[in-house]
């Protein structure tokens, strides 16, 4: 006897539709914590890396032209205004820098001020000293960006600190083939969750 | 994100509910002040809540006065600070930021619509972008916010109830990441 593959996935669907058959759960979540080499997430995939005491982070994601992402830092550093250091968190396309190759625009409102700033660096910038940090990653080769929306603390005049800023690789040659490193500018622990969405 | 979520219908639940990974909480509500989101929470756990508001676009209705997340269905006199940046709609034509002392954490100003990320760990902390309307500044007036607890003593174990100054309706998920 056979049946249909779209008959069965009908099935599967309607199941899954009714509530009687739970797939939420099923290998969607790859463990990258310790990973010693890079692992290309399929689409509806999330990598989780789990950090501690660490000022680089090997993301350890392969990453193709015309692929997008969410990526959440949950750090675990105890709130405050103080333990930071009042620098940049870098995302390092490729693990490397690209000397001048970034701009990021920002807005930021802290304890102290509302300021507004379009600074030039060599990665992506996505944080600032320890960093809630929700962001959305564009990867195609002539287009290359991150947008980010950051809560900082660990500094003065923080906790919180709002920043939402947009950065762009202003490369439309190079490829991005490994999503990348995080660099922060002070040692953090903490979890990362990364979606591909396309 | 857009991964395949449990739905779990909390509207009319009557205790609280652990929610787990990869499941999303769905409660709907009517002219309501109060918001009970009726889920339990613990350190070391991060959600994404959407907003969404079924009132009625407009210039009217809405308020001035603060929309808040109430952690552990109660308010904390003064152990909040939020931050926002705000551009208001084309009759006021002009843009805002605070940041400013609360009792809770502060969403914004009803009626609302949009996104948070809530980490409740050892640092207590939302971050969103919404659209607030039905007031004359606003229809459509875009709002970033970051809203934190600054008090590491308390334990969170009940993420909480939406408190609006007016009555409000329309849907809230909320979808466990971690």
């Amino acid at each position: 006897m056979s049946i249909e593959l779209g008959l069965l996935v009908n099935i599967f669907n309607e199941l899954s539709r009714m509530g009687l058959l739970n797939v939420s759960h099923i290998s969607d979540v790859v463990n990258l914590t310790g990973a010693t080499t890079d692992y290309e997430l399929q689409v509806g995939q999330i990598a989780y890396i789990s950090f501690t005491d660490a000022t680089q982070v090997p993301l350890h994601i392969a990453t193709p032209n015309n692929s997008y992402y969410e990526l959440h830092v949950i750090p675990s550093n105890t709130g405050g205004t103080s333990g930071g250091t009042d620098g940049n968190v870098f995302l390092y396309p490729n693990n490397t820098t690209y000397s001048g190759a970034f701009y990021t625009a920002r807005l930021t409102r802290d304890g102290s001020r509302f300021a507004h700033d379009c600074p030039q660096s060599s990665a992506f910038i996505i944080g600032r000293a320890f960093s809630a940090i929700t962001a959305w990653i564009t990867n195609r080769t002539q287009y290359k960006n991150v947008r980010a929306l950051i809560d900082y603390y660990g500094i003065s005049n923080s906790y919180p600190g709002l920043r939402a800023m947009s950065s762009d690789w202003c490369d439309t040659t190079t490829e991005w083939t490994s999503l990348g490193t995080i660099v922060f500018p002070q040692s953090t622990s903490g979890e990362i969750l990364v979606f591909r969405a396309r | 994100m857009m991964r395949k979520f449990k739905r779990i219908d909390l509207t009319n639940a009557t205790e609280d509910y652990f929610l787990k990974v990869g499941e999303e909480a769905y409660i709907s509500f009517s002219d309501a002040t109060q918001i009970p989101l009726r889920i339990a929470t613990e350190a070391g756990t991060y959600y994404q809540l959407l907003l969404i508001s079924s009132n009625q676009g407009g210039m009217s209705g809405g308020s001035g006065d603060n929309l808040y997340l109430y952690p552990n269905n109660t308010s904390y006199t003064n152990q909040f600070a939020g931050a926002q940046i705000t551009r208001y709609n084309p009759t006021t034509g002009y843009y805002t930021n605070w940041w400013t002392t609360e009792k809770a954490f502060w969403l914004s100003h009803p009626f609302c619509n949009g996104f948070y990320y809530i980490t409740n760990g050892a640092v207590r902390e939302l971050r969103g972008i919404v659209d607030t309307y039905g007031r004359p500044t606003a229809y459509p007036c875009l709002r970033l916010i970051a809203s934190t607890w600054r008090n590491n003593a308390t334990p969170w174990t009940i993420l909480g109830t939406v408190v609006s100054p007016v009555p409000i309706s329309g849907e809230i998920l909320v979808r466990r990441l971690k």
